[in-house]
């Protein structure tokens, strides 16, 4: 028996399913550039991954800038933050925990050695800059230097 | 001994990630955690990265022949500009798998997931005996 094939009901009907399909896709697509950037590599999938890895995210508070970068697996021996004038590099390694005696069958984390440097805004107090590590973020928080911090100016009528 | 098809553990990907009962927030990216995939004689090891994913948000699911793993990072007010990711992905797993014997812990953002393999499943030696 012959299938009908200009059946322009159902055609509609996937069309309609192609747009869902589409959007979807479209999502995913975007989803990952916001999240690893655009053009960021992805860690696993090649040698040179330092691109893209760790995703950061920068916030100034007004008194203070934060700073955020995923790093699972890190340990906090195998991460160095070091901050010259204004510029922030956070350098690290991650081992390849491949466990002994078992098989690979796919590996998109990776050993993987990075280091990205970030030119901050404004001045920070170096002294005060305080690192916390936990569930594989790390946290920064950057006090400004007295003189970058907000400042109220008073209003006076003439 | 027999080793699973990478295709076996990957096919079920098309379909992911599927909204479930954690389900992203609203403005959270919707991202499939990177993934290593190891077997050995006695179990599949899945290790996830997970950052900033607290315990108590990450699931990990087996139902039937698919293992859902997920979990979403906590909004964070004072930091804008960064948005919360739920992390989602689904597997198909092999029948060599037995379905009580899943364990998984999370620690430093990465979650290691094992797999136990069914008794059946595993190489066994036969002795072979004169007659």
């Amino acid at each position: 028996m012959l299938t009908r094939w200009n059946d322009f009901a159902g055609l509609g009907r996937d069309l309609d399913g192609y747009g869902d399909l589409r959007r979807e896709m479209d999502r995913v697509f975007a989803d990952f550039e916001r999240y690893w950037g655009v053009g960021g590599a992805r860690p696993g999938l090649s040698g040179a991954n330092a691109r893209g890895f760790p995703r950061l995210g920068l916030h100034d508070t007004g008194r203070e800038l934060r700073l955020r970068a995923e790093v699972p697996g890190l340990g906090e021996d195998e991460i160095e933050v070091s901050l010259e004038q204004s510029t922030l590099t956070i350098r690290g390694q991650r081992r390849a925990d491949a466990p002994d005696g078992y098989a690979v069958h796919r590996q998109e984390r990776g050993p993987l050695a990075f280091a990205r440097s970030i030119a901050l805004p404004c001045r920070v107090d170096a002294e005060k800059v305080v690192a916390q590590l936990k569930n594989g973020v790390l946290e920064l928080t950057l006090p400004k230097v007295p003189e970058e911090q907000p400042r109220r100016i008073r209003v006076s009528a003439s | 001994m027999r080793m699973t098809r990478e295709a076996e553990l990957t096919r079920a990907q098309a379909n992911a990630p599927e909204r479930t009962e954690a389900g992203p927030m609203s403005n959270a990216l919707v991202i499939e955690p990177l993934v290593d995939i190891y077997e050995n004689r006695d179990e599949m090891l899945l290790v996830a990265d997970f950052p900033g994913v607290p315990k108590e948000s990450l699931h990990v699911r087996l139902d039937r022949s698919e293992l859902t793993i997920e979990g979403a990072q906590p909004e964070a007010p004072e930091l804008e500009g960064f948005r919360p990711v739920y992390f989602a992905r689904t597997f198909r797993v092999p029948s060599t798998v037995e379905a009580g014997g899943v364990t998984a812990e999370l620690a430093g953002g990465v979650l290691r997931v094992h797999l136990a393999k069914s008794e059946s499943a595993k190489p066994r030696r036969i002795a072979v005996r004169s007659a």
